[in-house]
């Protein structure tokens, strides 16, 4: 059961089979949870999004169409829509504007951690939401522009862009860290 | 350099998962719902058991003076030759006896091999006390009530799911015409009868009802 693509477990799912649920679950609950934490920040918020994700794969997996797309996408559309629900994730994770941006990290912070990889790591959540969904999607699950496009539900040029101008953000900020590591 | 810093940030977040927990609350779900899909059906059966219940014991008419209660089952089978209803007094012998169910002349005549196999299939609820004794207080009230006597081509009707009877007053000259036998009384006297009604509330048969004391 474990070489059968998302799509072909879907009949036995159907049956309430738990071999394939957990066979699914297993192989989809990862990027969904990465997706959720990035979006959020929140481990917590994430691990209850995930949740309430394969819950409703319980539930509708029985009426999902394949041809409508892929189950992937599927479950990123509702851990989205979760998400949104989730009102103290967005009190919690608000994105600041970009002139306010550069106060959110602390100067001393920058010296503390001189590592460039601690820095990004810093950098990354302050990034506005969309910026940061499409460096999940693209550069930690390694998807292709479309499917982000299809899963983040913009147009593929609007996921170029935005990878684009993700990657320019994060130089900008790490620029004084890069600056003085050299 | 960024982009090998990115894809060291990539490669960290990969190892993150959810915590096992919820992998065994879904687990724990997904095994619920299996439970609860399986026995869906209970709930609908017991509510129509609870319906078929509730409706048998609502329309279950009580043993009145005139009408008899309807019986559950074993219905009991009654004989229709095809010369008639020569066994339907049998059928119907007064229930005197509080003990005895009201058809036992036709049980005892089929032991005897008097009554033929039916033709019919059955008349069922005609004989309201079969298997649970008359009241006593009824046993005191109706002495001897006399035979039912068929009306009409009875042969031909189809088997009774429930008969009632009822009392009714009617001339004793009438009575005649139906073949009951009147020992008494002014031909223009009223007299009072039970009739046996069939489903469709008409007359299958009559006789004189027995005096109440």
């Amino acid at each position: 059961m474990g070489d059968q693509t998302d799509e072909e477990l879907l009949p036995a799912l159907r049956r309430g089979d738990e071999v394939a649920f957990t066979v699914l679950y297993r192989r989809r609950q990862g990027a969904i949870f990465r997706y959720v934490l990035q979006m959020s920040g929140c481990r917590e918020t994430a691990a209850e999004v995930t949740q309430e994700v394969f819950l409703a794969l319980m539930r509708q997996g029985g009426s999902l169409d394949s041809d409508r797309g892929t189950v992937l996408s599927w479950l990123y559309a509702v851990a989205r829509r979760q998400m949104s629900k989730h009102a103290a994730v967005a009190r919690r994770y608000e994105s600041l504007p970009e002139d306010e941006m550069e106060i959110a990290v602390d100067p001393r912070e920058d010296l503390e951690h001189a590592d460039l990889r601690e820095q990004l790591r810093a950098r990354i959540p302050a990034l506005p939401a969309v910026f940061r969904e499409v460096l999940v999607l693209c550069v930690v699950e390694e998807m292709s522009y479309a499917e982000a496009a299809r899963i983040a539900e913009v147009p593929e040029g609007t996921i170029r862009s935005r990878l684009h101008r993700a990657k320019a953000m994060l130089a900008e900020r790490l620029a004084p860290a890069v600056r003085r590591e050299l | 350099m960024r982009e090998q810093q990115l894809r060291e940030w990539a490669a960290e977040q990969r190892l993150e998962s959810a915590p096992v927990r919820v992998e065994l609350a879904l687990r724990r779900a997904l095994r619920a719902r299996r439970w609860r899909r399986r026995m869906a059906w209970a709930a609908p059966v017991a509510a129509a058991a609870t319906l078929v219940f509730v409706f048998w014991t609502v329309h279950e008419p009580a043993a009145g003076p005139g009408e008899l209660p309807r019986v559950s089952s074993p219905a009991p089978t009654l004989a229709v030759t095809p010369h008639g209803l020569p066994s339907l007094a049998k059928a119907m012998p007064p229930s005197d006896a509080s003990e005895k169910p009201a058809h036992n002349g036709l049980a005892s005549a089929r032991q005897e091999g008097r009554v033929p196999r039916p033709l019919v299939p059955c008349l069922r609820g005609l004989c309201a006390t079969e298997g649970k004794p008359a009241p006593a207080r009824r046993a005191r009230r109706r002495p001897a009530p006399q035979p039912f006597v068929p009306v009409g081509a009875w042969q031909a009707v189809e088997p009774l799911e429930r008969a009632s009877i009822v009392r009714a007053v009617v001339p004793r000259a009438a009575l005649v015409g139906y073949g009951v036998a009147i020992d008494s009384g002014s031909w223009t006297e009223p007299a009072q009868v039970e009739l046996l009604l069939g489903e469709d509330r008409t007359v299958r048969a009559i006789r004189p009802a027995a005096p109440v004391q």
